[in-house]
């Protein structure tokens, strides 16, 4: 409500006020209050102005002015001359610096860098897995049985268990590997130092061949 | 100030040269070139705004007229030194009436002249002793008292919004206020010099029937 009786009075006269705008300004002040308002507003902004005009600023600020702004833009040049200039401007011992461009030069050298070094292959990584290779090296093992080979099954009947029984009859093959490496597998077996063709270490742990089940089929199938 | 002005004009040419700066570049252009360090950019800026600078000043220092010329070099100085805090994107009017403003409110915290003078008897004695005749110049000078009597920031939004013609939102800024504030300043100070010179206007029409 205010605002709007500030805004009249900036703008218009008493008379100027429209029939509800003079309504408006009737319900905050009088017309009386309207009017010495609306003049000391006018007049005050008349009196400042002539006010204005008597006073200049003096003479004697400009070149003072004008000596702060090169004083100024000399202190910018220098400010950014120290910043470009840091490195040369700043002081340290010969024998730094010496050596910093000594150990740049080691660093950044070709000749210093060996090249004969080649990263380590990962295949190695691969082998430790010693369960996953001792089955597929048995997979590729073949055997070679002779034509005349005869494979007989005798089932005799257990008196208490009736569980048949296999007869182990003397093997008559042999397992060759890819390695030309021959041992008579049945042999190797009773022995009970049978190890696989490419690892030559003595397995403490893992399953023997008679337990393990493609061993049992090779054992099966050689009997 | 002669010898500036040929200082000005000789910049305003080698610059012009450049097809660069002229007398109808905005201020907030002719900030951007005294960031790049030009002289008339600045000398154009001082042209426009030294006088309003120094009016402000004179008004908030009450007619001080001296330490009004002090403070309007101290305000140039600092635009000269704070020119790359300046963003090209906001209002110049409004930076250095900000910086005006805030120059006269750390003076007056620091000489703590918050409380108002009374001049209410030295204002009675003028009006006595030039009073034979209550003309219109005398209520003007009447009004400028009471607007000198008033506390520093209402002085300061009277005199940027009715001298500066300022807009609210503009005045709000520079004395980092709301725009309500603003407003009720404005209300409180017409409100204010309507009351004092109404009574001034009836102690006048007394005098004056008197002297009939």
């Amino acid at each position: 409500m205010e605002d709007q009786l500030r805004k009249l009075l900036e703008t218009k006269e008493f008379e100027q006020l429209s029939k509800t705008e003079k309504d408006f300004v009737l319900q905050q002040i009088s017309e009386a209050e309207y009017r010495t308002q609306f003049e000391s507003l006018q007049m005050m902004k008349e009196e400042m102005k002539s006010e204005a005009s008597t006073i200049k600023v003096d003479s004697a600020i400009p070149p003072n002015l004008m000596a702060a702004l090169k004083n100024q833009k000399e202190k910018q040049q220098e400010e950014k001359q120290s910043k470009i200039f840091f490195l040369v401007q700043s002081k340290i011992p010969l024998w730094s610096a010496v050596a910093a461009v000594f150990l740049v030069f080691i660093l950044s050298t070709p000749v210093f860098i060996d090249k004969d070094i080649k990263p380590s292959k990962t295949g190695v990584i691969a082998s430790i897995d010693t369960v996953f290779v001792d089955k597929i090296i048995r997979d590729t093992l073949q055997i070679f049985v002779p034509a005349d080979t005869v494979y007989k099954t005798i089932y005799v009947k257990d008196q208490n268990n009736h569980i048949a029984e296999n007869r182990m009859t003397k093997p008559q093959g042999k397992t060759e590997t890819k390695d030309d490496i021959t041992i008579d597998l049945k042999e190797a077996m009773v022995l009970g130092g049978y190890t696989n063709v490419l690892d030559f270490e003595v397995h403490q742990e893992g399953q023997s061949l008679s337990e393990d089940s493609i061993g049992q089929k090779i054992f099966d199938y050689t009997n | 100030m002669k010898a500036f002005q040929i200082e000005l004009k000789l910049n305003q040419d080698w610059d012009l040269t450049n097809k660069k700066i002229n007398t109808n570049s905005s201020d907030e252009q002719l900030m951007s070139f005294l960031q790049k360090g030009s002289d008339s950019a600045f000398s154009i800026l001082y042209e426009r705004y030294s006088n309003r600078i120094l009016f402000f000043m004179f008004k908030m220092l009450r007619n001080d007229e001296a330490k009004a010329q002090d403070f309007t070099q101290d305000i140039f100085i600092k635009v000269i030194e704070s020119a790359h805090q300046f963003k090209t994107n906001k209002s110049f009017k409004t930076w250095i009436f900000t910086i005006a403003a805030n120059h006269c409110k750390n003076h007056f915290r620091s000489v703590k002249h918050f409380a108002d003078i009374d001049r209410e008897a030295g204002a009675l004695t003028y009006a006595v002793d030039h009073g034979k005749s209550m003309d219109q110049k005398l209520f003007q000078k009447r009004l400028s008292i009471e607007v000198d009597k008033l506390a520093l920031h209402y002085r300061q939004t009277f005199v940027l919004r009715y001298h500066e013609e300022l807009k609210i939102k503009e005045i709000a800024e520079i004395m980092d206020c709301p725009i309500g504030t603003v407003k009720s300043r404005l209300n409180h100070t017409i409100n204010h010099l309507g009351e004092k010179l109404q009574v001034f206007k009836s102690l006048s029409d007394n005098f004056k029937l008197k002297e009939n």
